[in-house]
């Protein structure tokens, strides 16, 4: 799966240029800093959900959401081509803050997603998380799950949930790409590095800072270490240099899931990404699967702007331009089928 | 080794303190649903990753977080610590409803929805949340607002028009 590569040292400089407030950072880098290598990031085989050689994208509205997933996977043509690739898959979704669904990926979501893959022959489905540490007894890794209840639910519906410590060294490899501008690693968890199917549950939300806007790419920052998130709010918090849209870029490319399936029955307006800040959940009785996670955010973002007049397309133009530009995936609409359909 | 030392000592640091948040009891009707918490500008970015750099850009102190409950209905007030008033005055302008401000208590005005409150006061900028998202407007998150407003020390960030 993963090729070692490119053996070279870690490059500690610009972990280790932070400012006062990130010991988190610094000392996980400094430990992170002696004798490690940089592979290739993650091989994945092409996007199997096209029709006519473009990506397929299906959008689903409806209130049942077991009918809406069952129409939107036949839309997709079944998910055969997922389970030709192993019987065990690893979902992503998004746990940003203790905030219920908008803000965070809905535990019925994740096990009726679940339930379609069974259906389809895979036979073990795992939810992997990294949002704490054991370094730190208020913040153990599973401490958002356990307080959603996401835990208890997931485990009981046989889910297993994967939470990871963002700060063990163990846990993460780093992998980079040479067609990225920055010439720097990142650190991936390496469940994701290594697992055979990745199927990323995205919800759609509004994000302050230099990210603007989350879905399918910036969601992979709870793929990578609490080191790299942080050295990039840290170098460009607010976005104005550009390395917060490319860096969110290149995470999802340590990634590279399969498939998304967008839980966008409700949307985080206006402000994000956690609820606080004059945030709006608004209802829009969607889902939507795609392979190709450029073509997702490029299709959310018009659906933000749809619903969310403090929103422009423009905020996230750099974003898709660059992942389009790296292959991830097709930022123009007009390349990619957009299958529309009720259920 | 210091860096761990200093690491460790920093993640500790989200402590169980609930700082100027009152308990349920002192309001009135409200039961303390768990510990509450305190988080530091190093570790805020465990409670809202991805959300921190607004206030951590304006001036970030700690965070306070309390949950309380009233019969079915759960609430979650936040208080954030700025270092000085001009912080807590700019994250509610640029989070708040100017359509939706109304006065709230002592003078002040409030960001009213039906889910959530924001408000500022001093170097304080607090928000009280439904934890419900998609709840309906509640007497009881308005009480609770206007309570944690009056106690807080300092003027108004945006008083009332008289």
């Amino acid at each position: 799966m993963s090729t070692s590569s490119d053996s070279k040292p870690l490059d500690r400089r610009g972990f280790l240029r932070l400012g006062a407030g990130l010991l988190v950072t610094a000392a996980v880098a400094f430990k992170w800093g002696h004798g490690l290598i940089t592979r290739a990031c993650k091989s994945v085989p092409p996007n199997p959900f096209v029709s006519a050689g473009k990506p397929l994208l299906v959008v689903v509205q409806g209130e049942d959401l077991g009918a809406m997933l069952r129409a939107g996977i036949e839309a997709l043509g079944g998910l055969d081509p997922l389970t030709k690739l192993g019987r065990e898959a690893i979902f992503r979704g998004n746990y940003v803050a203790p905030q219920p669904y908008p803000v965070t990926t809905a535990p019925d979501f994740v096990l009726a997603v679940a339930a379609e893959l069974k259906r389809a022959g895979v036979s073990k489905s795992s939810l992997f998380d990294s949002h704490g540490t054991r370094l730190g007894a208020a913040i153990p890794p599973e401490h958002i799950l356990r307080r959603l209840g996401v835990l208890d639910k997931l485990t009981q519906g046989g889910v297993q949930v994967l939470a990871r410590d963002f700060s063990d060294p163990d846990e993460f490899v780093f992998v980079q790409n040479p067609a990225w501008p920055i010439a720097k690693p990142v650190a991936v968890h390496r469940l994701l590095h290594e697992a055979p199917i990745v199927v990323s549950l995205p919800v759609v939300k509004r994000h302050s800072g230099g990210a603007k806007f989350t879905c399918a790419l910036k969601m992979h920052f709870g793929s990578v270490a609490m080191a790299d998130r942080m050295l990039v709010h840290t170098k460009d918090g607010d976005g104005l240099s550009g390395l917060f849209q490319q860096r969110l870029v290149h995470f999802a490319d340590t990634v590279r899931p399969q498939l998304n399936v967008v839980d966008a029955r409700s949307i985080l307006a206006r402000s994000g990404p956690g609820l606080s800040g004059g945030a709006e959940v608004i209802k829009v009785n969607k889902i939507i699967l795609s392979g190709d996670m450029v073509a997702v955010d490029s299709y959310c973002a018009r659906l933000m702007a749809q619903h969310d007049d403090t929103f422009k397309l423009d905020m996230v133009a750099s974003q898709l331009k660059h992942a389009a530009a790296l292959g991830l995936g097709k930022a123009d609409l007009d390349d990619v089928k957009v299958v529309e359909i009720n259920a | 080794m210091a860096a761990a030392c200093a690491l460790a000592l920093a993640l500790c640091a989200c402590s169980h303190s609930a700082g100027p948040l009152p308990s349920g009891a002192t309001l009135g009707r409200l039961a303390d649903i768990e510990q509450p918490e305190r988080y530091t500008s190093a570790t805020l970015y465990t409670y809202i990753d991805g959300g921190a750099d607004l206030y951590v850009n304006q001036g970030f102190s700690a965070l306070y977080v309390r949950r309380y409950g009233h019969g079915n209905e759960r609430f979650i007030v936040e208080l954030y610590e700025m270092k000085d008033a001009s912080g807590a005055s700019h994250v509610y302008q640029s989070s708040r409803r100017p359509t939706a401000e109304k006065e709230l208590a002592g003078g002040c005005l409030a960001s009213i929805t039906a889910t959530e409150i924001q408000s500022a006061r001093g170097r304080y900028y607090v928000v009280a949340r439904n934890e419900d998202p998609l709840a309906s407007q509640s007497d009881t998150l308005i009480e609770l607002s206007r309570n944690v407003l009056n106690r807080l020390e300092g003027p108004c960030a945006f008083p009332a028009k008289k």
